[in-house]
């Protein structure tokens, strides 16, 4: 019987090695992405008011972590986008808009009132562990009205929630991707078209809309 | 005899690629329900395609809507067709999955706004078309088995799959603000997928018959 040659036992050792690390790779559940926004220009007509907006720095550089057995070392970064979410959808609803940096015990003169956006809660579900074809993000802000004074006057949560189908060859990245830009646009469109009507930001000296 | 057995072997292997060719093929169900007569469109009065996607459970795709959009605009009755995202993105926030009409009275209190109805005129829309459905796999049978040794590597196995395409459209008249009907497509089909060695895959095209079928409809609907 012919002896297997040195060469054979070379390329074995290279098949194995490479079906090895790519079962390695197969159970890798780390995640890391920035999540990206295309949000449209909203079709409004823009409320007569001079409108503060104040990003404070956990919503610029909001993180969803998370670090568990079937989601280790999740970091999806999404400030930036959370940001060019309401730079896209404020200009459109109100007359004018300005940045305020600090919020702080001063008096806010020019502007009729301070929106400030806060990120309460992200969730994510995947098609394995729903047992769907979808990929889901949910995203709860909590919007707060201030005054000139920087007193609170309304706060109100607005929600988002996209979802994006599993399609042939999708990556599980490109799926929650797809799924995040939609929660987002939903975010978008229900606060555009709310704002008016809560109660407490329609009754307040500081808009005035109603 | 030698002759014989050739012929015969031919005869077998053609009749064996008929079967399954024909084995692939997909059956559609077309239901059309008219409510209100359908005008002739002019020629530069628009239709929009838009699929649902508010049910939990699916999401009409977008390839799916799209396909129906370009089926519908070509040939030589082919319609003006404006493609969804163009649509939805430029009428944001107002036809988002949760923020769109359900109704089609729901698009009067819309064009009350003077940006949205500016928007339709500017599309010169006649027709909105919305589309509710999916494809989805119901039954798979069968399985392959893949190896890799260093030799080389090959799959040897069967397996099949049942498909089933079922989408509804609500056609909209947007100068009567009616439903002018709807039509449904019911689509289903066996794909198969032998390997010997190497898997060939005999899909039966159901997403795609389910198209073709509701656009030839929908036109015919409209004309």
């Amino acid at each position: 019987m012919k002896k297997p040659s040195k060469l054979y036992f070379e390329k074995s050792k290279l098949i194995l090695s490479l079906a090895f690390l790519l079962s390695l790779s197969a159970c890798n559940q780390s995640l890391t992405m920035e999540a990206k926004t295309d949000v449209p220009t909203p079709l409004a007509v823009k409320l007569p008011l001079s409108i503060g907006v104040h990003y404070d720095e956990n919503f610029r550089n909001y993180t969803y972590e998370e670090n568990s057995e079937d989601r280790q070392n999740w970091a999806i970064k999404s400030g930036t986008s959370q940001v060019d979410l309401f730079e896209r959808v404020l200009p459109s609803m109100f007359q004018d808009i300005s940045h305020i940096e600090d919020i702080s015990g001063t008096l806010i003169t020019d502007v009729d009132g301070v929106i400030v956006p806060e990120v309460e809660e992200m969730q994510f579900a995947l098609p394995n562990e729903t047992k769907s074809d979808l990929y889901e993000v949910w995203i709860k802000y909590k919007v707060k009205l201030l005054d000139k004074n920087g007193d609170l006057v309304a706060d109100w949560p607005v929600t988002g929630y996209g979802k994006s189908s599993t399609e042939f060859l999708k990556s599980r990245d490109k799926g929650l991707q797809a799924a995040i830009n939609s929660a987002f646009r939903d975010a978008g469109a229900r606060f555009a078209l709310t704002f008016s009507k809560i109660p407490a930001v329609c009754q307040s000296g500081a808009t005035g809309i109603c | 005899m030698h002759e014989q057995i050739q012929t015969l072997g031919r005869q077998l292997t053609l009749l064996g690629v008929l079967v399954l060719l024909s084995a692939c093929n997909s059956k559609t169900r077309i239901d059309e329900y008219r409510q209100n007569p359908t005008a002739i469109m002019n020629s530069e009065d628009s239709v929009v395609i838009l699929g649902r996607r508010h049910s939990s459970g699916h999401e009409t795709e977008i390839d799916f809507v799209s396909c129906v959009g370009d089926s519908l605009a070509s040939g030589e009755s082919g319609l003006q067709v404006i493609p969804e995202k163009q649509f939805v993105d430029a009428m944001y926030p107002y036809f988002e999955t949760s923020t769109a009409p359900m109704d089609v009275k729901n698009l009067d209190r819309l064009v009350q706004n003077p940006a949205i109805a500016e928007k339709f005129a500017d599309f010169r829309l006649r027709y909105f078309i919305w589309i509710d459905g999916s494809t989805e796999t119901t039954d798979k049978k069968g399985s392959i088995s893949c190896a890799v040794g260093p030799g080389g590597g090959g799959c040897f196995g069967f397996a099949t799959w049942d498909d089933e395409a079922n989408y509804e459209a609500s056609i909209w008249d947007f100068e009567n603000l009616k439903l002018s009907g709807k039509i449904s497509a019911e689509t289903t089909g066996t794909s198969y997928l032998p390997a010997i060695i190497v898997p060939i895959p005999m899909l039966a095209r159901v997403q795609s018959g389910a198209c073709k079928s509701m656009a030839a409809q929908i036109k015919s609907f409209l004309n």
